[in-house]
């Protein structure tokens, strides 16, 4: 049984920021390259393809196996070794997916934070911290969630409202000008980055009271999709869509551009420590579920050191991008089609293990 | 030769009868090696009292060492002249009150019984200035009496001895809290004894709910420690844990609340206290009314309360004896100035040596030329301040109270103004340094301003290490260790994580009593309103002049 517990708002929270804080950054060139002026529009498509239909599938797992944690799920729905692998794949995307996280970090920081420092140093400083977080627990990571969620939407808040003499609705008309397909062409690359939740699985399965599940999942995905909505709006309202596809980072150079009064300026550092509060928990909750996953599926036992070594890990992979034009070349154009399958495809086959399993112990007993 | 006792023969002959043959061949040796003081007071529970005066007389002067403060009188009671032997510690016993009860008893006790046994009951009965009297059997528990400041009783050729309950330990008078004090409030503060201490908590809460449950903890001190509760409003499974928590204390000496808190507090590795610990009887009273526990020690002025949270260490008594808006301002401005406190230097680091370009351009400017031939950075700068004014504030604490000003004086004349004229020190760095210091006072509870204290340093080599990275990595571990701390199961930083929101409006900002209507769920209280429904202002009085005419 499970002993941890969650409760579903939190999960909204450590899922909106998961599901936003790294897109946040550089979402609006993506998207402003394929989609134009309604790029905008990309994002909740994205999140209706690629969010929701993991979130129902996770909710129904999470209704036929209510008080189970996922490993036990995946055990009961699979058999026990197959189920010890199927946890074990999530623990190795979760690790990848943390290894991502922390070079989004390092690459950033390096440029707006700290020109010249060393960029291992950074990784190590990040994953360092990364680690305490992921060592503390799946409870304290989604209660920082909460903190840094909050945060983060009244920093977005904060920029739409500071940015509103910048500001011209024109930039985005006329709407749907070329059509519905560039929306959707702007739209797949991210699907991805919307369903690379399911490395949550453990922590949904965490969540107080399993029927309220999907609400909490639903709620997040749409705190992620208000929040990114409302940044790539400003960012093409601001610069146009053609200069904001041109731009590497816009979200930063958005934030230069908000000023309040003659004491309220250049407010891209506060931004970076918003965005990096949430990275944060973004990659302590990856990282707690590699660990998790891992420790499960190869029957280790709960101690610190394993969550070094992965983190570790994860710093060691991190550096395998050579620059950070590669990183976003394989986010934009590889990630997407390289995990949808595996993100649909583990609680699918999951559920139909369940089902299958259900029926025949129906069969025998008939 | 004579046929007399010894009182060593006298010793081994009661040993030997009590069954502790070792002891008694010790004391017929006449005790060698002095192992006999030790082994009695280790087997004290099991020795019976004996008929004999003389008996006993050396079994106690053999307990206590003959310490000088251990006064033996004999005395004749009663028609039969029945020889009594009274025993006290001197200065521990309110000795003015016992003499006049002695002379009472002694007055009465023409009618009394002119046998021992008789008369122990007799003496027990009778009504005088000594407001208790009780019969014991067993010579721990008159050691016990004796050594709670009582008067012990012993009559030759009874098996049972009397109690005199006439504490009289020397105590100090009720005087306002040093360290909590308050402008609109209660002046009252705990003393060092536990009884008043008692007595004040319970004469602001004249409930029979109230409980006190009072144990022993320290095998050399025998500290009286009470814990202090409301009965149905305080969670019986908290209640349990305390019990348990204090029960498996196994220490000699209990000095101050402090060792307490050490040995029953979730974890100790942490800066923040996760016991609050409080010399005001009416906060430790509003815990209690919380449904928390309190718990008071003997000979300190300091209760503790469990469980507690981050945020009521930053709060003040006084912020429940002020109008509600009045209170907001002032939460607002402590929870401000203990971010200065925490992280004020680290800031100023961080932006002079990484992040220039966050400041305004003349005050960058003004900053740069101030710093213009400092030799330091600016970390260095700031920790070679920083350390000079704890130094400072150390000394002052330390230092007796007529030279105390003169610490001032140094501090002001030496450390500021001839550093800043030597250009040693930049002038903005003495202000921020300054601003610290007196942020961390504006802490109301001193354990807390001490933690932020020792995170500043951190926090500042952090910033001047790695600009606001290092600085935004630090305040998110210190973040996430307050969340994951538990004070007696309750989280540590609620109700911001895990947030709770009916019990935000006793946060930053104190919502007026009648919107406060239910206690705290962190105190975790069996029943959780507080103040009735529809208690706010209704404004029913008619304008004079205004009258409805009927």
């Amino acid at each position: 049984m499970n002993t941890v517990r969650i409760s579903s708002q939190q999960f909204a929270c450590l899922l909106g920021l998961f599901n936003c804080i790294a897109a946040l950054i550089f979402m609006p060139a993506v998207l402003a390259k394929v989609a134009g002026p309604d790029a905008w529009l990309s994002v909740p498509l994205s999140m209706l393809m690629g969010a929701v239909p993991v979130s129902g599938l996770l909710a129904l797992l999470v209704r036929r196996h209510p008080g189970q944690s996922f490993f036990q799920v995946a055990e009961a729905c699979l058999g026990r070794w197959p189920g010890r692998l199927a946890v074990l794949s999530l623990g190795l995307f979760s690790l990848f997916l943390t290894s991502l996280v922390i070079r989004d970090v390092v690459d950033q920081s390096a440029i707006a934070l700290l020109p010249g420092t060393p960029r291992m140093v950074i990784a190590i400083l990040f994953a360092g911290a990364t680690a305490y977080a992921a060592n503390a627990g799946s409870e304290v990571t989604a209660r920082l969630a909460v903190l840094a969620f909050l945060l983060a939407v009244f920093t977005v808040a904060f920029m739409a409202l500071g940015l509103q003499g910048e500001i011209v609705w024109t930039r985005i008309r006329p709407l749907l000008g070329e059509g519905f397909l560039p929306v959707l062409r702007g739209a797949w690359p991210v699907t991805g980055w919307f369903a690379q939740f399911i490395a949550l699985a453990p922590f949904v399965f965490q969540i107080s009271r399993p029927e309220k599940a999907l609400r909490g999942m639903l709620w997040g995905n749409l705190f992620a999709t208000g929040l990114l909505v409302a940044l790539v709006l400003s960012t093409i309202l601001t610069f146009s869509a053609p200069l904001t596809e041109k731009l590497f980072y816009p979200t930063y150079s958005l934030a230069r551009q908000v000023a309040i009064g003659q004491f309220l300026e250049r407010l891209e550092i506060g931004l970076m420590t918003v965005w990096l509060s949430g990275m944060l928990v973004k990659a302590a909750a990856s990282l707690w579920s590699a660990a998790a996953c891992l420790r499960a599926g190869l029957g280790l036992p709960h101690a610190w050191w394993l969550t070094v070594i992965i983190t570790a890990i994860a710093v060691a992979l991190s550096a395998i991008w050579s620059s950070p034009m590669a990183l976003a070349q394989f986010s934009t154009k590889v990630w997407t089609p390289l995990t949808i399958g595996y993100d649909l495809g583990l609680p699918l086959l999951l559920l139909l293990g369940s089902y299958l399993r259900v029926r025949r112990r129906k069969g025998v007993s008939a | 030769m004579s046929t007399r006792k010894t009182p060593v023969d006298s010793l081994a002959a009661y040993l030997r009868r009590a069954g502790l043959a070792a002891e008694a061949a010790l004391a017929a040796q006449g005790d060698p090696a002095n192992q006999l003081e030790l082994a009695l007071s280790r087997q004290k529970a099991k020795l019976p009292l004996s008929p004999e005066l003389g008996e006993m007389e050396q079994l106690f002067l053999l307990l206590f060492g003959a310490s000088t403060d251990l006064e033996t009188r004999h005395h004749r009671f009663g028609p039969g002249a029945v020889e009594g032997l009274l025993l006290h510690l001197k200065g521990a016993t309110d000795l003015p009150l016992l003499e006049r009860g002695l002379a009472e008893l002694q007055s009465m006790a023409a009618s009394a019984p002119a046998v021992a046994e008789p008369l122990v009951d007799w003496l027990a009965g009778q009504r005088s200035s000594i407001p208790r009297t009780t019969i014991e059997t067993k010579v721990d528990q008159l050691a016990r009496a004796l050594l709670d400041g009582n008067a012990v009783l012993l009559l030759a050729g009874a098996a049972r001895a009397l109690t005199l309950a006439a504490e009289g330990w020397p105590i100090r008078t009720i005087e306002e809290p040093k360290t909590e004090g308050v402008i609109r409030g209660p002046r009252q503060g705990f003393t060092e004894a536990i009884f008043t201490n008692t007595a004040l908590i319970r004469s602001r809460i004249r409930n029979e709910r109230l409980r006190f449950e009072t144990t022993r903890i320290g095998e050399l001190t025998g500290t009286r420690v009470t814990i202090a509760y409301i009965a149905g409003l305080c969670q019986p499974t908290l209640l349990d844990e305390v019990r348990q928590r204090l029960g498996r204390i196994k220490v000699d000496a209990i000095l101050e609340s402090c060792n307490i808190e050490e040995l029953i507090e979730d974890t100790t590795w942490t800066v923040f206290p996760l016991v609050k610990a409080t010399e005001r009887p009416d906060v430790v009273c509003a815990s209690l009314l919380e449904g928390r526990i309190a718990i008071l020690t003997d000979g300190t002025p300091f209760a503790l309360s469990v469980p507690t949270t981050f945020n009521e260490m930053m709060q003040s008594p006084e912020d429940y004896f002020e109008r509600f808006p009045i209170v907001l301002l002032i939460r607002v401005l402590r929870w401000l100035f203990a971010s200065i406190a925490l992280l004020g230097p680290a800031f100023y680091v961080a932006f002079t040596t990484f992040h220039q370009e966050m400041l305004p351009h003349p005050l960058l400017l003004s900053i740069l030329n101030a710093r213009e031939g400092v030799p330091f950075p600016a970390v260095i700068e700031a920790l070679m301040m920083e350390i000079a004014f704890e130094a400072l504030r150390e000394a002052g604490i330390r230092m007796p109270k007529q030279i105390g000003q003169a610490i001032s004086i140094v501090g002001a004349l030496v450390i500021g103004q001839a550093a800043v004229q030597a250009g040693l020190i930049s002038a903005p760095m003495v202000i921020v340094v300054s601003l610290t210091g007196l942020a961390s006072f504006v802490v109301p509870k001193f354990s807390e301003a001490v933690s932020l204290r020792l995170l500043r340093f951190v926090m500042l080599i952090t910033a001047g290490t790695f600009g606001a990275f290092g600085l935004t990595l630090a305040v998110l571990c210190i973040l996430v260790h307050l969340i994951s701390l538990r004070s007696f199961g309750a989280p540590y930083y609620a109700p911001m994580a895990p947030l709770i929101p009916d019990d935000l409006d006793d946060h930053i900002l104190r919502a007026p009593l009648w919107m406060n209507r239910k206690r705290p769920s962190t105190g975790s209280p069996r029943d959780r309103t507080r103040v009735k429904k529809g208690l706010g202002p209704q404004n029913r009085m008619p304008v004079p002049g205004e009258e409805e005419k009927p």
